[in-house]
């Protein structure tokens, strides 16, 4: 498991498309449509779709006063900070991991197939 | 006594005869003439009668013959002397008796001429027995097991190391080879931590890597080392074992992790439920 550090984590490592492997949800928001969603798709170009519905934004901010990234999402004119607990690539690099911690008390852990090692600097 | 003093041959008969070590002597051709009651006893020979005529090769295992011919022997001419580890054979059941073996020439006092061979060897089998005990104890145990002089010079490894580093024993020794399998990120304070012990006597602690030959994985392990001292405190000796910690290690880390994430988590809720209590207040104070 290779972690990649907080201070390096760019908008390249977001983007993809990501499956909800587990999901923890918060009693304030469990019926929102992000909690349930099964796939997020980060677009190049901040559009966020998920899967089976929604869409909106999505950007890559810092948490000055913690200084670490967390991911500002809005959809359905509903706006959701999510702190990046944890970016790590599996051993055989084939899978990367996204832990979500939000606002609310949720967390989510996606994965992203990765086909292209270049994005994180393997070879 | 006066070192130079002569001693009578009454006295030194006696000792030849109620010593435990093999003593005995053979003329130029090699045939034994004479044994102490110890040799004869050590290879099961009923009396000297036995022996006498038997050639000195003839009471070593075969194994030992070639080495005999080729090395034992030729340096005894040359320098007049060779010790080292043999074994003898027992003319009863056959079997090997291991002894640090000793020749060494007679001469004639006023010649210098050889005119036969003598051995006083000491009976190695107590000896080879408990280092076989040591041996097995050291092997049963699940640790990597190893030993090195005052000075750091590891002399030995157990089982479990050749295993695990598929390095040999021969290929293991001496001060620097542990040193180089650690993984390159452990090596100086590894030498750091052995260099103090060595030069302080305190006990060795210290956790580091070793790549597991099998599938080539990087493992922690606890590393320990004691000094063993002699009746005046003089370190003669480290006995050392590695213990694989690394489920216990990795374990260790997950807790550091998941502690650091927690205190992450409380501090990014706090920090949202701080905004919202302003925005709050502030929505009250517009009112």
């Amino acid at each position: 498991m290779y972690n990649i550090p907080f201070s390096n984590i760019t908008l390249n490592h977001i983007n993809g498309d990501w499956l909800v492997e587990s999901r923890q949800l918060s009693t304030s928001d469990p019926t929102a449509s992000i909690a349930h969603a099964i796939k997020f798709i980060f677009a190049a170009d901040d559009y966020l779709e998920l899967l089976p519905e929604g869409e909106g934004s999505w950007a890559l901010k810092t948490e000055e006063t913690m200084n670490r990234p967390y991911l500002l999402i809005e959809v359905f004119n509903e706006s959701w900070k999510a702190l990046i607990t944890r970016l790590f690539i599996n051993t055989d690099t084939r899978y990367t991991y996204l832990n979500l911690y939000f606002d609310t008390g949720m967390e989510l852990t996606l994965v992203k197939f990765n086909n292209k090692y270049t994005d994180f600097g393997l070879n | 006594m006066n070192v130079n003093t002569p001693v009578d041959h009454a006295l030194l008969s006696l000792l030849v005869q109620r010593s435990n070590d093999f003593i005995g002597a053979a003329n130029t051709n090699g045939e034994v003439y004479f044994l102490n009651p110890a040799a004869l006893h050590m290879v099961g020979l009923p009396d000297l009668e036995k022996a006498q005529g038997l050639q000195v090769k003839d009471f070593f295992m075969p194994a030992y013959h070639e080495k005999l011919e080729n090395e034992v022997f030729p340096t005894v001419q040359k320098q007049g002397y060779w010790i080292g580890e043999l074994a003898f054979r027992h003319f009863e059941t056959g079997q090997p008796i291991p002894v640090m073996y000793q020749i060494f020439t007679l001469n004639d006092p006023v010649t210098s001429e050889i005119t036969g061979y003598a051995t006083a060897s000491h009976n190695l089998t107590a000896y080879k027995q408990s280092e076989e005990k040591y041996r097995f104890v050291t092997d049963a145990m699940p640790q990597l097991v190893w030993t090195t002089d005052e000075k750091g010079y590891h002399d030995f490894f157990n089982q479990q190391w050749v295993d695990f580093t598929g390095y040999t024993v021969a290929d293991s020794l001496g001060t620097e080879m542990w040193n180089n399998l650690l993984h390159p990120d452990d090596q100086d304070r590894a030498a750091q931590v052995w260099q103090h012990s060595l030069a302080t006597g305190e006990p060795y602690e210290i956790e580091y890597r070793f790549k597991r030959v099998s599938d080539g994985m990087w493992r922690w392990f606890l590393a320990r080392a004691l000094p063993m001292r002699d009746d005046l405190g003089r370190i003669y000796r480290w006995f050392g074992t590695c213990t694989d910690i690394n489920e216990l290690y990795s374990m260790r880390e997950q807790l550091k992790t998941s502690y650091a994430d927690l205190e992450a988590k409380v501090q990014f809720r706090t920090l949202a439920l701080e905004k919202e209590v302003n925005v709050l207040k502030e929505k009250l104070a517009n009112k």
